[in-house]
C-alpha cells in the first residue's frame, strides 16, 4: 500500500460561522499543524457552510503551498486541504 | 467626602477615558486586520461577526503573519523550483545545440551528397558533397524544387511515395558532363509519424560503373580465351594438313592451270587461317599468364625495334610516323607483349587512316606510371561503338580481313600488368590510345 493512502484528518467543523472569521480560524488551523500536513499525512477537513468561504480558503491555501479541494455534502461544503504532491 | 467623591469621579473619569484607549486599540486591531484580510483576498470583518475580546482573543494579526510566513516560505521554494527547472532547460538546450552542430558536422562530411526536401519537394538544405557532385552552389539549390536539379528523379518519386534504394539517375553536370548517380530517397517524418519531406541522398557512381563494365570485360576476356586456346590447338594440326597437301598438289606437274589456281587459293585461304588461329592463340597466352616472364623493359627500346616492322606499309600508304619520346623509367613486363601491344596500336592507326595521314607515338613518365600515346588523324570512332573496341573478336573490317582480337590483346596486356588502357576520338579528327603502366620496382632511367 502506497503512504498516501494512510491519511489521517483533522475535521475542523465552522459550520454556522461568516466569511472573514472562517478564514482566520482555518489559517489558525493551517499555521498550528502545519508539519503534520506538510508531512502529507495529514489532511485537514473544514465543513463550512459559507458559500464565499469555499471562495477565499481555498485560495489562500493554495497561496501557502497546499492543495485544496471543495465537495458538496448535502446541506454544507467540506475543503479538504493537504500537501500538494510533486 | 469630598475627597472621595473627587477620587471616585476621577478614577471614573479615568476608566472611561481607558476603555476610550482600548476601543480605539480594538479599532485599531480590527483595522489593521481588516486590511490584512484584504490583502488575503477576503472581505472586512463585520461588527457584529465578533467583538473586541473575542477577536482580541483570537490573535488576528499572528495567525495572518504566521500564514505569510508559510506563504513566503512557498514562494521562495517555488522560486527555488523555478530556478532549477530553468537551468535543467538550459542543460538541455545546450546538448541539443551539441547533438545539432554534431549532426551538423557528420552531415557536412558525409562523402554522399545529401538534400533535405519539404513536403512540396523543395530543397530545404543540402551538404558539401551534393556541391560537388551537382556542381550547384548550395545558395543555388536552395528553394528550388526537385524537378530542376533530378528532373529524372522527379518523375519516379511521383510513382512511388515510399522509400526508395539504389535508384539510377543520369545527371548532367554544368560542364555538359553526364554524370550516372545512384540515389536513396527515404521519407521524413516527425515523432507522431506525420510526412516533413524527404531526404535525398546520392553519390557519382559513373567510375564504379565504369569498373564494373572493365569487369566484366576481363571476365569475359578469360572465358573467350581459354576455348580459343582450345578451339586453336584443335584447329592447327588439321590445317597443316591441308597446307601440306595443298603444297604437294602445286607441285604435280600434272595438274592444269585451273586446277593449280584453286590449290593456290586454298594454300592461301589455309595461311588466312592459320593468322587467325595465331592471333587466337596469342589472345588464350595473355590471358593465360603462367606463361609470362616479368623482366625491366624500356619501353622507348621497344617501340624503336618495333616500329621499323611498318616501314614499308607507311611510306607505301604516305602516312608519316612522328616519335616523340621522353626519357622513362623501366617496368616490369614481358617485352613481347609490349612489343604485341605497340605494334597492335600502330596497326590499329594504320588501318584507321588508311593511307595518307600522320601518326604520332608519344611516352611521357607521369608520377609512378609511363604513359604511351598513339595518336592518329583517322576518321575516328563513333562513340555508339567506343565501347566495344576492346571486345575481342569485335571488327568493324570486312569479314575475313580482321580477326578483332587486335585490342583485345591490348587490353588484356595491359591490364594483367596493372595498368590502364583509354581511347579519345573525336569522329573526323583522329583517334588517341592512352595507355598507362606502373613503374617497375627498381627505376632506372635509360635516355631516349
Amino acid at each position: 500500500m502506497e503512504s498516501r493512502e494512510i491519511v489521517e484528518t483533522i475535521d475542523l467543523n465552522i459550520l454556522g460561522q461568516v466569511c472573514p472569521a472562517c478564514l482566520l480560524v482555518v489559517l489558525k488551523a493551517l499555521n498550528d499543524h502545519e508539519e503534520r500536513l506538510r508531512s502529507g499525512k495529514t489532511r485537514l477537513v473544514v465543513r463550512t457552510d459559507h458559500r464565499d468561504s469555499t471562495r477565499t480558503v481555498p485560495e489562500s491555501a493554495r497561496k501557502m503551498g497546499y492543495e485544496a479541494q471543495v465537495r458538496k455534502v448535502d446541506t454544507y461544503y467540506e475543503i479538504s486541504i493537504g500537501r500538494k504532491d510533486g | 467626602m469630598d475627597k472621595p467623591d473627587g477620587d471616585l469621579s476621577a478614577m471614573a473619569a479615568r476608566c472611561s477615558e481607558l476603555e476610550a484607549e482600548n476601543r480605539a486599540y480594538a479599532r485599531y486591531i480590527r483595522d489593521k486586520t481588516n486590511q490584512l484580510l484584504e490583502i488575503m483576498g477576503t472581505r472586512t470583518l463585520e461588527p457584529d461577526e465578533l467583538d473586541d475580546r473575542a477577536l482580541i482573543e483570537l490573535d488576528p494579526i499572528g495567525i495572518v503573519a504566521q500564514s505569510f510566513r508559510q506563504i513566503i516560505n512557498h514562494l521562495n521554494r517555488t522560486i527555488d523550483e523555478l530556478q532549477q527547472a530553468r537551468a535543467g532547460e538550459r542543460e538541455l538546450q545546450e546538448f541539443y545545440l551539441t547533438e545539432k552542430m554534431k549532426l551538423a558536422t557528420v552531415i557536412e562530411s558525409l562523402s554522399e551528397g545529401l538534400l533535405v526536401l519539404d513536403e512540396h519537394n523543395r530543397v530545404l538544405s543540402c551538404n558539401r558533397a551534393a556541391d560537388e557532385i551537382t556542381t550547384w552552389l548550395a545558395t543555388e539549390m536552395l528553394g528550388q524544387p526537385l524537378e530542376a536539379l533530378f528532373p529524372e528523379l522527379q518523375g519516379k518519386l511521383s510513382q512511388d511515395a515510399e522509400d526508395m534504394q539504389n535508384l539510377e539517375i543520369l545527371f548532367r553536370t554544368r560542364q555538359g558532363r553526364d554524370r550516372l548517380l545512384s540515389a536513396n530517397v527515404g521519407q521524413l517524418r516527425d515523432s507522431e509519424g506525420r510526412r516533413l519531406g524527404r531526404v535525398v541522398t546520392f553519390r557519382d557512381s559513373t567510375e564504379e560503373k565504369r569498373r564494373a563494365e572493365l569487369y566484366h570485360r576481363t571476365e569475359k576476356l578469360a572465358a573467350i580465351g581459354q576455348l580459343s586456346a582450345g578451339v586453336a590447338h584443335e584447329l592447327n594440326t588439321p590445317l597443316g594438313s591441308v597446307l601440306g597437301y595443298a603444297r604437294l598438289l602445286l607441285k604435280d606437274k600434272t595438274l592444269n592451270q585451273t586446277q593449280r589456281v584453286w590449290a593456290e587459293i586454298i594454300a592461301e585461304q589455309v595461311k588466312k587461317s592459320s593468322s587467325i588461329i595465331q592471333g587466337l592463340l596469342r589472345f588464350a597466352r595473355q590471358a593465360n599468364p603462367v606463361r609470362r616472364s616479368l623482366e625491366p623493359c624500356s619501353l622507348n627500346d621497344i617501340i624503336r625495334q618495333t616500329l621499323p616492322l611498318l616501314a614499308t606499309e607507311m611510306t607505301k600508304r604516305k602516312i608519316a610516323l612522328v616519335e616523340d619520346l621522353h626519357s622513362l623509367p623501366t617496368i616490369l613486363a614481358d617485352p613481347r607483349e609490349l612489343e604485341q601491344v605497340v605494334l597492335n596500336l600502330a596497326l590499329n592507326a594504320l588501318q584507321a587512316i588508311g593511307s595518307k595521314g600522320r601518326i604520332r607515338i608519344l611516352t611521357r613518365h607521369a608520377g609512378s606510371r609511363v604513359v604511351l600515346k598513339v595518336e592518329d588523324d583517322g576518321p575516328g570512332i563513333p562513340e555508339s561503338i567506343r565501347s566495344r573496341i576492346f571486345d575481342p573478336f569485335y571488327t568493324t573490317k570486312p569479314v575475313g580481313e580482321g580477326t578483332g582480337l587486335g585490342l583485345s590483346i591490348c587490353s588484356g596486356i595491359v591490364s594483367d600488368l596493372g595498368g590502364a588502357i583509354d581511347v579519345l576520338s573525336t569522329e573526323g579528327e583522329g583517334t588517341t590510345f592512352v595507355v598507362s603502366l606502373p613503374m617497375g620496382e627498381n627505376p632506372s632511367r635509360n635516355g631516349h
